[in-house]
């Protein structure tokens, strides 16, 4: 087995490991097995075992530290801007556990409920302490690259402009900043955990996870918020609730060290970027750990039968969108996948989330005056607010990403038992149900809002939107999802591969918009935008499902 | 090591999922070198009842002692000395045969070049020559249960948990594994042996436990539940202990739905 540098590295801290009660060297076993296991991926039962497979999920991780090392340059244009160093250390350090949060609810919720792996690890002479220690050391060895990839730029620009001082407490600070997002979320799901059961816990756990993506988009608002009273180059002037944040904490240290700023507030919150964290990770070790996995094995028990939606009504959009009997039964049957599958929901369920609340953000953010939100619905952005959907539009497209991931892959064997002449059917079904599932939906709810306070004149400009939607979702589909529905097994890190697809849709969603923008002022321009996007939508869902099985990766 | 009688003892034993309850008040004492056949209806809670011995599920009421220790105090110690045949092939099967056994060595703390060379010679006697440098998911139904059956064993554990763990084999090592299991018995393991294969159970078990509704309603050897039931066969002795006489009906209904389409 391959001998991890990483690994090495933590060796430096088996004292404090052991300090801790963790028995090291079997966390260290664990982990090792672990990331090679990472290294790896398992697709399908289906699999004639493809060479390519073996360094794919290796490369989706370095794809993510590339692309975090791309945002890094901008990220390091606000150190290198001339606000006061705690003005922008303060920015930066919210940006990244704004990141960080996001990864950890969608990418790496998974690892943190993992059930699966008790049966084989429990049996074994493991104690739970050094069991979650290993899960949470798993975690962190991925995060803390994520969380140093992207602030890689603003730590060089820092140690250049302000010494080698900056250097150690800024990357002290990310390790800092990482462990604390681990450890409140694991805290926030452990009270989730604890205090509901079986199918009920099954669902709560996805409406929390939309619930944290709420709270954290907000509470990074809160960031920005904290310098807006002054102007660019004023001293800051503290508030109590500046404590609350931990990005606060963390720029107070260049405040006095590089800003000379003396304020008994800033060496307050020098005193909580040391004891938070510190308290933060004595609680979740003394409190978190020992009832974690307890509460855990809930979301293994069966509580019996699943609640079903109103089958005629489902019954009735099926057989309205879809032609086809076998794609008919396949919009059904992701539609109930989709429902039941815990993964595939925690990784979606955030980016819907989010999808809903970044245009009443965009909303909150034009604070440019003192009107009230419903004058600014109607006046804002050239009262042409309702164009910020395409923020949503640019979330909701996204949706289709992880479908053809499954815990149950296995199951896909019926793909190849069942009579099925052409494989595209199912992609199609499968498309549908999801955007019928998740995106459309959510679409509508948002546009009757925005048709509420804004009057039936929009309604052009919506189906546009809605047309634009529609067409990104399938293109970025195509790109991405060359497998069968529901085929592959989730692995770590697999945000990566979205990287590629997810560009080339972004580019083009941005041609859409800046057509629609300049276009906006003029009725029958945007109405013939309309019907030439119809016909391409027409074209585009006639061709695109046209697959063979020779095109199919199983 | 403790010749006490009670190897394994678990008192009133109690555990519902939610509303559910599977398990209702199981006593039971075994005591060293016995093969226990572990038999049931399908859900009626054999394997709640291995996995709460194993500490995979928690949240019982009761009391269950493996080895003398309470298994609700934390300690892991009794884990050294158990092995685990699970019903469902749960394993890391992305890694290599070699690298999940050397995994498992370390956790139990034996020497990898030793290990590795007796796991060889076990896995050879098997049928398993040279795919010990194979993923796991490449390998059969057979031979991923057959590595488990060896995975369970090279600590040399008192105590063996077998569940359902013929599924796969053929019949030869079927024949090898039964063996394997007297001979295992006769040097003082204690095996606690669920499966639905009742002539398998019959024929190997020095004692058989049947539960039915979450409750132990048979307990003996063989030849006393013979004696009692005053039936011939153990599946016999099974249908009448859990209240089940119609299996033609049942049959006839089954095939005359199946024929509808």
């Amino acid at each position: 087995m391959k001998n991890f540098i990483v690994l090495k590295i933590l060796d430096k801290f088996r004292s404090l490991y052991e300090k801790l009660g963790v028995n090291y060297k079997t966390m260290r076993i664990i982990l090792q097995i672990k990331l090679t296991m990472d290294g790896r991926r398992v697709s399908s039962i289906l699999v004639n075992s493809k060479k390519t497979d073996e360094t794919k999920d290796k490369n989706n991780y370095l794809n993510l530290l590339m692309f975090n090392l791309f945002i890094s340059i901008f990220i390091g244009l606000i150190i290198n801007s001339n606000m006061p160093s705690m003005k922008s250390t303060n920015i930066v350090i919210g940006i990244n556990l704004f990141m960080m949060i996001s990864l950890m609810i969608s990418d790496f919720s998974s690892v943190l409920l993992d059930v699966a792996e008790k049966n084989i690890l429990l049996p074994k002479p493991i104690d739970s302490v050094t069991f979650n220690a290993a899960k949470t050391t798993h975690i962190c060895i991925y995060l803390i690259g994520l969380s140093l990839s992207l602030n890689l730029i603003p730590l060089v620009i820092g140690t250049v402009k302000y010494g080698a001082l900056f250097f150690v407490i800024f990357f002290i600070e990310n390790i800092l900043a990482v462990l604390i997002v681990i450890t409140l979320t694991s805290l926030l799901y452990t009270l989730v955990l604890k205090f509901f059961d079986g199918e009920k816990l099954k669902d709560i756990i996805n409406y929390f996870q939309i619930l944290l993506a709420f709270v954290f988009a907000f509470g990074y608002q809160l960031v920005a918020r904290v310098f807006n009273a002054t102007n660019m180059n004023s001293d800051y002037i503290p508030k109590f609730w500046h404590a609350l944040l931990p990005s606060m904490w963390f720029a107070a240290p260049f405040g006095i060290y590089i800003d000379g700023n003396k304020q008994s507030f800033l060496i307050f919150l020098l005193v909580l970027a040391i004891v938070g964290p510190i308290t933060l990770m004595t609680l979740y070790i003394k409190k978190v750990v020992p009832y974690f996995e307890k509460n855990l094995q809930k979301l293994n028990e069966n509580g019996g039968v699943v609640s079903k939606g109103s089958e005629n009504r489902r019954e009735f959009v099926a057989r309205l969108v879809c032609k086809d009997k076998i794609e008919k039964s396949m919009f059904k049957f992701t539609q109930n996948m989709i429902a039941t599958e815990r993964n595939l929901k925690l990784k979606v369920y955030p980016t819907l989330a989010m999808a809903v609340f970044m245009p009443v953000l965009f909303i909150f953010m034009d604070s440019s005056s003192d009107i009230s939100i419903s004058a600014k619905i109607q006046t804002g952005f050239g009262g042409k607010i309702h164009l910020l959907m395409y923020i949503s539009i640019f979330l909701l497209c996204f949706c289709t990403a992880f479908i053809n991931n499954s815990d149950s892959y296995k199951g896909a064997y019926i793909y190849k038992v069942l009579p099925i002449e052409n494989p595209g059917v199912i992609l199609k079904g499968a498309v549908k149900g999801t955007l019928l599932k998740l995106v459309i939906p959510l679409y509508i709810l948002e546009a009757i809002v925005f048709l509420i306070f804004k009057g039936p004149s929009i309604i052009i400009d919506l189906i546009v939107m809605f047309l634009v939607l529609l067409i990104l979702s399938l293109v970025y589909f195509k790109l991405l999802n060359k497998a069968m529905p529901f085929s592959v097994k989730f692995a770590t890190a697999d945000s990566g591969k979205l990287i590629g697809p997810s560009l080339i849709t972004s580019v083009l969603l941005g041609v859409f918009v800046g057509i629609h923008i300049i276009i906006r002022n003029n009725m029958i321009y945007v109405a013939v935008y309309g019907v030439l996007l119809l016909i391409a939508n027409v074209i585009l869902w006639k061709t695109s499902f046209r697959a063979n099985w020779k095109d199919i990766e199983m | 090591m403790e010749n006490s009688q009670s190897i394994i003892s678990i008192k009133n034993l109690k555990m519902s999922y939610g509303s559910k309850t599977v398990l209702n008040g199981i006593n039971l004492e075994i005591s060293r070198g016995q093969i226990i056949g572990y038999i049931g209806t399908n859900g009626a809670g054999k394997s709640t009842t291995i996995k709460i011995m194993l500490g995979i599920i928690e949240g019982y009421v009761g009391k269950v002692e493996i080895l003398g220790q309470d298994i609700s105090n934390g300690s892991v110690e009794y884990k050294k000395r158990i092995g685990y045949v699970p019903e469902l092939a749960d394993i890391y099967e992305n890694l290599t045969a070699y690298e999940y056994i050397s995994f498992l060595g370390g956790i139990y703390g034996l020497e990898e070049k030793k290990l590795i060379e007796r796991v060889k010679k076990l896995m050879d006697l098997f049928g398993m020559e040279d795919v010990i440098n194979s993923r796991i998911s490449s390998f059969s139904k057979g031979m991923r249960q057959k590595l488990l059956i060896i995975c369970s064993l090279i600590h040399n554990p008192d105590i063996l948990f077998f569940d359902e763990p013929l599924s796969g084999l053929d019949a030869n090592s079927v024949m090898v594994f039964k063996e394997v299991m007297k001979t295992l018995a006769r040097q003082g393991k204690t095996i606690f042996y669920s499966s639905h294969i009742m002539d398998v159970v019959e024929k190997v078990s020095d004692r058989i436990l049947l539960i039915n509704d979450g409750q132990v309603v048979a307990d003996g050897s063989f030849e006393e539940l013979k004696n009692n039931q005053k039936e011939g066969t153990l599946e016999e002795i099974f249908n009448q202990l859990t209240g089940f006489n119609e299996h033609e009906e049942v049959a006839k209904e089954f095939v005359s739905l199946v024929c509808e389409v």
